[in-house]
C-alpha cells in the first residue's frame, strides 16, 4: 500500500485519491501554527506555515537553533500535531488525527533517520531494521527478507549479525537508513544525520542520500549546515517560526550561497 | 496485527529487554519472591498458631462448665444452713435427660494418694479420677493411643485404666503401655487407653466408676463436667444446672455458694481475642510484605521506563502505537512478577515443610500449615499488586509525547 522504493518521480497513483485536494503535493502545510503553554503566555513555535514538497524532492530545512525547525519536523514527521492549520500528507489529511492513527502513518508514510541514530544497542543490524515491520504487523519470515533487502540496498548487508557497538558511525547511520527505508515509505525524514559523524563518514551518508533521491525516494533533510543543506535541490529557512526563503536549485553540487534573497514560500 | 501474534511478539521483546538487564531482572525477581514467600510462611504459622492455641483450648476444658459441690450460706441455726452439699452419683446416671441445654454430663470422683507402678517402673504418688463412660465426650480430650472405657467395663466395673499421658511416660518409659498391667493400691488393672488431658493433675490414673466404688466410698461425687450445646446461652445453661442440682442435692438453686461454677467461657473467649489479634497482625504483616514485593517491581519498572524514553520515543516514531507500547510494559513487568510470585510461592512452601512443627513445649507443638486457602489468598493479593505494579509505569510509558521523548537524554 505504500509507495515502492524505486517508484518514478512523479505520477505516483495514491497522490491523486483521497478527498478533494487542490494540489497533489506529497506533502501540503496550511497556515500551520503550533503553541506551545509556557508560563503564562504560549510560545508560538510555529506561525502560519505554507509548504508543498512534491514526491520525489530532496529538500534541505534549514534554521539556528530555537527558529522553529524542530517543531516543523515533528509536524512534518507526524510526531506532533500542530495547533491550527492543515497538513495533508499524500491527500490525507493528518493534523487532526489520534495518537494510534499518528502512530500507523508514521510506520507507513514516514521513515526517520537521527543524528544519533537511535539504534537498539542490545538488537542486531538485521532485528533494529526489523523493528518498523513488527509494528507493520508483518510475519517473521517476511521480515527477514525485507531487512536484508534493505541492508543490502544501504551496503552494510555484511554486518547484518551485528549490534550497534560493533560497528562505526557510518554504518550505524547505514542501518539506521535501512530500518528508515523498510516500510518503503514516502518520504525519509532525516534530522541532522551528518551531526555525529566525521567528515569521511558524513559525506558517504549524504552521497547515499544523494543515490536514494536518484532513485525516486521524497528525501527532508533537517540541518543547520550550509554544505550539508547545499547537496539538496531546494533549501528552505526558517527563522521565528515561519519560513523566510525557499530556494531552488539545478545542480545539487554546488555550494549553497548565503539567503540573501528570501522568496515568497510556495503554496 | 492479529492479537496472538502481537502479544507474542510484546513477550518476546519483553523477554529480550529483561534479559539485557540480568542482574535487575534476577534481583527484582528475587525480592518480589522473598515478598510472596514471607508472606506465606507467615500465613502459614498463624495458621498453625491459631489451631494450636485451639487445641490447648479445647484440652484446658473450652466450651464445659465444671460444677463441684460447696457449702450451703445459711444464717445460723437455720435448717440446712452451712452445710455441706452433696450429689449422690446414682442420682447423677441419666441427668442429661433433665438438662436440655446440654450435650452431655459427666459426674467424677477424685481421690489422693497412692503409688502406681507397673511391672518395673513406679510413681510414688499417683491420684485415681473415678470417671464413667460419658466423661471422654464431655471433655473431648486427645487420645494418645489405645480407646476409651467401654461401656461394659464401665458397668461391670472391670479392672481397666486409662493413663494420663506424663503417667504412662512414667511408668511406661520404652511405650507400649496398652494391654500392660498398672498397680495402684495393691490392685491390678489393665490398661486399655492413654488420653492427654491437661486440666487434671498430669499423672492421674482414670478407672471406670463402679471398680473405684469397690474400693472406696464413692457414693457422693466429686464434681461433674458439663458441656452445653454449641450456641446455647452459658448463662441460662449454668441456670438450668443449678436448678436441676439443687433439686438433687436439696439446697436452694439460688444459693452462690452451694455449687463452685467454674466456667472459662469468658477466660476462653479472652484468649480466642488474642489469637485473632495476633493473627491479623501476622497477616497484616504478610500483607505488607506483599504490597513491599509489589511496589518494588512497580519501582523498577516506572525506573525502566524512565530511563528507556528515548527508546520508547524511537519505537513510536517507528511507528510503535501506545497500546503495543503499553503492552510491552505490562507484558516485561508480569514476566517479573508472576516469575517471582512461583517462585516465592514454591520457597514458602518448601520452608513450611521444612519448618513443619516447631515443638513449643512438651506437649505442644506448633504446625507450619500451609494451607492452600491462604496460598490462594496471597496469590489473589499478588495478583492485585503486580496489576498496581504493572499498569502504572505502562501508562506512563504509552503516555509518553513521541517528539519530546525522542529528545530526551
Amino acid at each position: 500500500m505504500s509507495a515502492p522504493l524505486n517508484t518514478a518521480r512523479r505520477g505516483d497513483p495514491e497522490s491523486g485519491r483521497g478527498p478533494a485536494v487542490s494540489s497533489d503535493a506529497l506533502i501540503d502545510l496550511r497556515g500551520i501554527d503550533k503553541l506551545y503553554a509556557m508560563g503564562e503566555r504560549g510560545v508560538k513555535a510555529l506561525s502560519g506555515v505554507d509548504l508543498a514538497i512534491e514526491l520525489g524532492e530532496f529538500v534541505a530545512i534549514m534554521g539556528p537553533s530555537g527558529s522553529g525547525k524542530s517543531t516543523l519536523m515533528n509536524v512534518l514527521g507526524c510526531l506532533d500535531n500542530p495547533s491550527s492549520g492543515t497538513y495533508r500528507l499524500a491527500g490525507r489529511d493528518v493534523s487532526r488525527l489520534s495518537e494510534r492513527e499518528l502512530a500507523r502513518v508514521r510506520n507507513r508514510e514516514i521513515g526517520f533517520v537521527f543524528q544519533s541514530f537511535n539504534l537498539l544497542a542490545r538488537a542486531t543490524a538485521q532485528e533494529n531494521v526489523e523493528l518498523p515491520l513488527v509494528y507493520a504487523g508483518a510475519g517473521a519470515r517476511e521480515r527477514r527478507t525485507r531487512a536484508q533487502a534493505a541492508l543490502e540496498s544501504v551496503g552494510v548487508l555484511d554486518r547484518s549479525q551485528h549490534r550497534p557497538s560493533e560497528l562505526s558511525g557510518g554504518q550505524r547511520q547505514r542501518v539506521a537508513i535501512a530500518r528508515a527505508l523498510v516500510t518503503k515509505p514516502k518520504m525519509l525524514l532525516a534530522d541532522e544525520p551528518t551531526g555525529n559523524l566525521d567528515s569521511a563518514s558524513a559525506e558517504e551518508i549524504l552521497a547515499l542520500f544523494e543515490k536514494l533521491h536518484a532513485q525516486g525516494n521524497t528525501v527532508l533533510l533537517v540541518t543547520h549546515d550550509p554544505e550539508v543543506a547545499a547537496r539538496a535541490e531546494r533549501i528552505l529557512h526558517i527563522k521565528d517560526g515561519r519560513i523566510v526563503s525557499d530556494e531552488r536549485r539545478a545542480a545539487p553540487a554546488e555550494r549553497a550561497p548565503p539567503p540573501s534573497s528570501p522568496l515568497e514560500p510556495e503554496s | 496485527m492479529k492479537p496472538l501474534a502481537f502479544l507474542r511478539e510484546c513477550f518476546r521483546m519483553a523477554l529480550q529487554d529483561l534479559g539485557s538487564r540480568p542482574l535487575r531482572s534476577v534481583l527484582s525477581v528475587l525480592s518480589f519472591s522473598l515478598g510472596i514467600a514471607t508472606s506465606v510462611v507467615l500465613v502459614a504459622l498463624g495458621e498453625g498458631v491459631r489451631a494450636g492455641v485451639k487445641d490447648i483450648l479445647s484440652t484446658l476444658g473450652e466450651g464445659q462448665i465444671i460444677v463441684t459441690p460447696g457449702r450451703t450460706t445459711g444464717i445460723g441455726g437455720q435448717r440446712r444452713a452451712g452445710r455441706p452439699v452433696r450429689i449422690r452419683y446414682e442420682d447423677t446416671e441419666g441427668l442429661a435427660a433433665h438438662l436440655p441445654s446440654f450435650q452431655g454430663v459427666a459426674s467424677y470422683f477424685d481421690m489422693r494418694g497412692g503409688g502406681a507402678s507397673s511391672y518395673r517402673y513406679s510413681i510414688p504418688w499417683s491420684p485415681v479420677r473415678a470417671v464413667d463412660r460419658e466423661y471422654f465426650n464431655v471433655r473431648q480430650v486427645g487420645m494418645v493411643e489405645g480407646r476409651w472405657i467401654s461401656d461394659v467395663e464401665e458397668e461391670e466395673g472391670r479392672w481397666v485404666a486409662v493413663l494420663n499421658e506424663a503417667l504412662a511416660k512414667v511408668v511406661f518409659p520404652e511405650g507400649g503401655a496398652i494391654g500392660q498391667w498398672i498397680e495402684w493400691r495393691g490392685r491390678r488393672m489393665t490398661v486399655v487407653g492413654v488420653i492427654r488431658d491437661e486440666a487434671v493433675f498430669p499423672y492421674t490414673l482414670f478407672l471406670p466408676y463402679r471398680t473405684v466404688m469397690e474400693m472406696a466410698d464413692a457414693r457422693y461425687i466429686t464434681g461433674l463436667i458439663a458441656r452445653p450445646i454449641p450456641g446455647e446461652s452459658w448463662a441460662r445453661a449454668t441456670r438450668e444446672l443449678q436448678r436441676v442440682l439443687g433439686g438433687l442435692g436439696g439446697f436452694d438453686p439460688n444459693d452462690a455458694n452451694a455449687l463452685e461454677i467454674e466456667d472459662n467461657s469468658a477466660f476462653t473467649s479472652r484468649v480466642e481475642a488474642v489469637t485473632t489479634a495476633l493473627h491479623a497482625l501476622v497477616v497484616g504483616i504478610a500483607g505488607v510484605s506483599l504490597l513491599l514485593g509489589g511496589l518494588g517491581v512497580a519501582n523498577l519498572m516506572v525506573i525502566a521506563v524512565t530511563e528507556r524514553t528515548r527508546e520508547i520515543g524511537l519505537r513510536k516514531a517507528l511507528g510503535a502505537a501506545p497500546g503495543s507500547i503499553f503492552c510491552q510494559i505490562l507484558c516485561e513487568s508480569l514476566t517479573v512478577l508472576s516469575v517471582g510470585g512461583l517462585l516465592g510461592i514454591a520457597a514458602g512452601w518448601t520452608t513450611c515443610v521444612a519448618l513443619g512443627s516447631i515443638r513449643v513445649s512438651a506437649t505442644y507443638t506448633a504446625h507450619a500449615r500451609f494451607d492452600p486457602a491462604s496460598a490462594a489468598l496471597s496469590l489473589l493479593g499478588l495478583a492485585l499488586v503486580a496489576a498496581l505494579a504493572s499498569i502504572i509505569p505502562a501508562r506512563r510509558a504509552a503516555a509518553l509525547p513521541a517528539a519530546e521523548a525522542l529528545r530526551w537524554e
